[in-house]
């Protein structure tokens, strides 16, 4: 990131936060969608970190450190949206959609069905490393710097996020397999 | 957790990389462009900003939902009074003496949530000091009424799915467990009893109840604030029951008679009633005068006057296929001397003088909501316009029997049958003196405290994701 960009930003520049935001919102909302699975959540998400990110622009000392700390205004963003959502959602939480996808006989396809549906029993912290680690590719440090958590704490949610992701992928494949026997 | 030791990892890395929905940047950066010219940096830690009230706009009063009546939080002990506040020398553990029962207090401190911790913070000075913190995510801190203790939600995930509810001191010393972890924050709704031993909620969580769909009875229980002994179920399923469907700390306090809260009142879908906690009797109780045997008529939001001698309730015509406001109404607590109050009255002042309710007004811009206050005695009404928030209500279905909004007609408030999301305030209160009324916008950062005589509004100094609870202290 433009570092000149990030401290006109911070005195103020709209025009330069402009350019910063248009670098900033696609990779905010893909990094978003994948944490919350949900577009619209992420889109909202999307626009109070950059609103965020625009009004805390002048306290961020280290422009170098921009990125991260920026990463972290969206996290908070994706879990104030993940809170607000379950607030008002809960009662009418439907379930996946499946149906079409399990119609078509691609086995990648089926794969991914049964990723999305593993992914989002993840809780959302552990959603978030393993966007930011392997969608992003940022190093766990980095990652850490994002969260502000302790390198270990980022190993070690890493580490059950996929563990919980194969447990969720083995126990989705059961009623298939245990189907197949049957007939 | 090295890449490539886990044949899991390729699998993830690619299904992450394949985008599976349309993503719109460009219209994500249109909005926040147009924005930035409302959205003031912030170029000082700490500042105490004064907003000018917004202006008046044409006002259409019209009907709050039953259910989003609901989810506005009351708590019948709250209180800021920032400007002429007393320092009470930091947090600490609470006042030396206790406040008055009922009726206005002094103003202590404040507690609220920010990022999954709880703070507490001195008006008189501004600082906040995190009192509970760590990995869980704490919300909702509520002041006991004696302002000794700190009562807030506990979820061991941010989506609060497995909550718990946690009592602490003043302080954030002796944290206790009164509701144990395992339940679905949605429709878990706790308060303090008016005497501050312990904590109701509207679960009957001994039975495994996960979550009380909205509109549909609950049973009320008490559990000791210390911790100790089984909890109690208090009454029977309340149709109507405080809480259906809304999170964290509602309205159950103002259904408990004041001062000693063994009377609920509480209602059918065509009928009020009393509810003795002693000897688990109930006895009907009629608004003389007001035609309350009419079966369209769909009484809601039951709170006691402060003295406990009064009770205010909201009533609709429950007749198909739309639901319709009725209005407020006030009678004495045997009955007596029914009438209407006016369009709206969800909060008593602490004096019992005036009520306020949160207006829903359509607006040509967009619609607003705003709180309104109800002077008691002559049931005149005046908009607080420095509370005016634009609302949003997200998708497009609305509750069943609700229809369509008309031409004009306001949406704030009404909730989405698709995505279940409205915006307008997390919570809003009044201030233990009376002076004022504080509350959160949703997705505000910063709560507001508007002076109920003057209208003038300042910009609280703490950034939360709560509205702010205070502390009562006795009188100044």
């Amino acid at each position: 990131m433009d570092a000149d960009l990030v401290m006109r930003a911070q005195h103020g520049d709209k025009e330069a936060f402009t350019r910063l935001a248009g670098e900033l919102s696609p990779p905010f909302l893909s990094v978003a969608h994948r944490i919350l699975r949900d577009i619209g959540q992420a889109e909202d998400a999307t626009q109070q970190a950059l609103l965020n990110v625009w009004q805390r622009l002048p306290q961020l000392r280290d422009p170098e450190r921009f990125e991260a700390w920026s990463y972290r205004l969206l996290v908070r963003a994706c879990y104030d949206e993940a809170r607000r959502a379950s607030r008002w959602a809960a009662p009418l939480r439907m379930l996946p959609t499946g149906g079409a996808w399990i119609a078509d006989a691609s086995g990648l396809v089926i794969d991914r069905d049964q990723l999305e549906r593993a992914f989002r029993r993840l809780s959302i912290e552990h959603r978030t490393v393993v966007v930011l680690r392997h969608y992003q590719h940022l190093s766990l440090e980095e990652v850490a710097a994002a969260l502000e958590l302790p390198i270990g704490t980022v190993a070690s949610r890493l580490h059950y996020a996929l563990r919980e992701l194969r447990a969720a992928l083995e126990a989705d494949a059961r009623p298939a397999e245990a189907q197949e026997v049957v007939s | 957790v090295t890449r490539g030791h886990d044949p899991l990892i390729p699998v993830v890395e690619s299904w992450l990389a394949t985008a599976d929905a349309p993503e719109d940047p460009i219209g994500v950066l249109d909005r926040v462009v147009a924005r930035l010219g409302d959205t003031p940096q912030r170029r000082f830690a700490w500042a105490m900003g004064r907003q000018p009230a917004l202006a008046r706009t044409p006002a259409m009063h019209l009907l709050v939902p039953v259910a989003v009546a609901a989810a506005i939080v009351v708590t019948a002990f709250l209180g800021l009074r920032l400007l002429l506040a007393p320092s009470v020398g930091g947090p600490g553990p609470g006042p030396d003496t206790p406040p008055p029962a009922i009726g206005p207090a002094g103003n202590g401190l404040v507690v609220f949530s920010r990022d999954g911790d709880i703070y507490i913070a001195d008006p008189a000075t501004g600082e906040a000091t995190a009192i509970v913190s760590g990995p869980d995510t704490d919300s909702l801190p509520l002041f006991s009424p004696d302002g000794t203790r700190i009562a807030f939600l506990r979820g061991a995930d941010p989506l609060f799915t497995d909550a718990s509810v946690v009592v602490v001191r003043a302080d954030g010393s002796d944290p206790t467990v009164v509701i144990p972890s395992g339940y679905d924050a949605y429709g878990l709704n706790f308060t303090w009893t008016p005497d501050s031993h312990a904590i109701l909620v509207n679960h009957d969580f001994r039975g495994g109840l996960q979550s009380t769909p909205v509109g549909t009875s609950g049973k009320l229980s008490l559990v000791a604030a210390s911790g100790a002994g089984e909890p109690q179920i208090l009454t029977p399923p309340l149709p109507y029951a405080p809480g259906g469907g809304y999170f964290g700390n509602v309205q159950v306090a103002p259904m408990f008679r004041p001062p000693d809260g063994q009377t609920v009142v509480s209602a059918t879908q065509r009928s009020l009633f009393l509810w003795d906690l002693g000897s688990q009797t109930e006895t009907p109780l009629v608004p003389i005068g007001l035609g309350i045997d009419d079966p369209v008529f769909s009484p809601w939001d039951l709170v006691w006057s402060p003295d406990g001698s009064r009770i205010a309730f909201s009533a609709g015509d429950g007749s198909e296929p739309k639901w319709e406001w009725l209005g407020t109404f006030l009678m004495n607590a045997d009955g007596s001397d029914a009438r209407r109050l006016g369009d709206g009255g969800s909060q008593w002042s602490p004096d019992g003088t005036q009520m306020a309710y949160q207006d829903c007004r359509w607006d040509p811009e967009g619609d607003m909501s705003g709180i309104v206050i109800v002077d008691v005695a002559t049931g005149a009404e005046r908009t607080l316009e420095g509370t005016s928030v634009f609302t949003k209500t997200e998708g497009t279905g609305r509750p069943a029997g609700y229809g369509e909004p008309a031409p004009g007609e306001a949406v704030c408030g009404w909730w989405s049958t698709d995505t279940g999301r409205a915006w307008d305030y997390e919570g809003w209160s009044w201030t233990p003196d009376g002076r004022s009324i504080v509350f959160l916008e949703t997705n505000g950062e910063r709560p507001r405290m508007v002076d109920v005589q003057t209208g003038e509004v300042t910009e609280l100094p703490w950034i939360a994701d709560s509205s702010p609870s205070w502390q009562r202290i006795p009188l100044p």
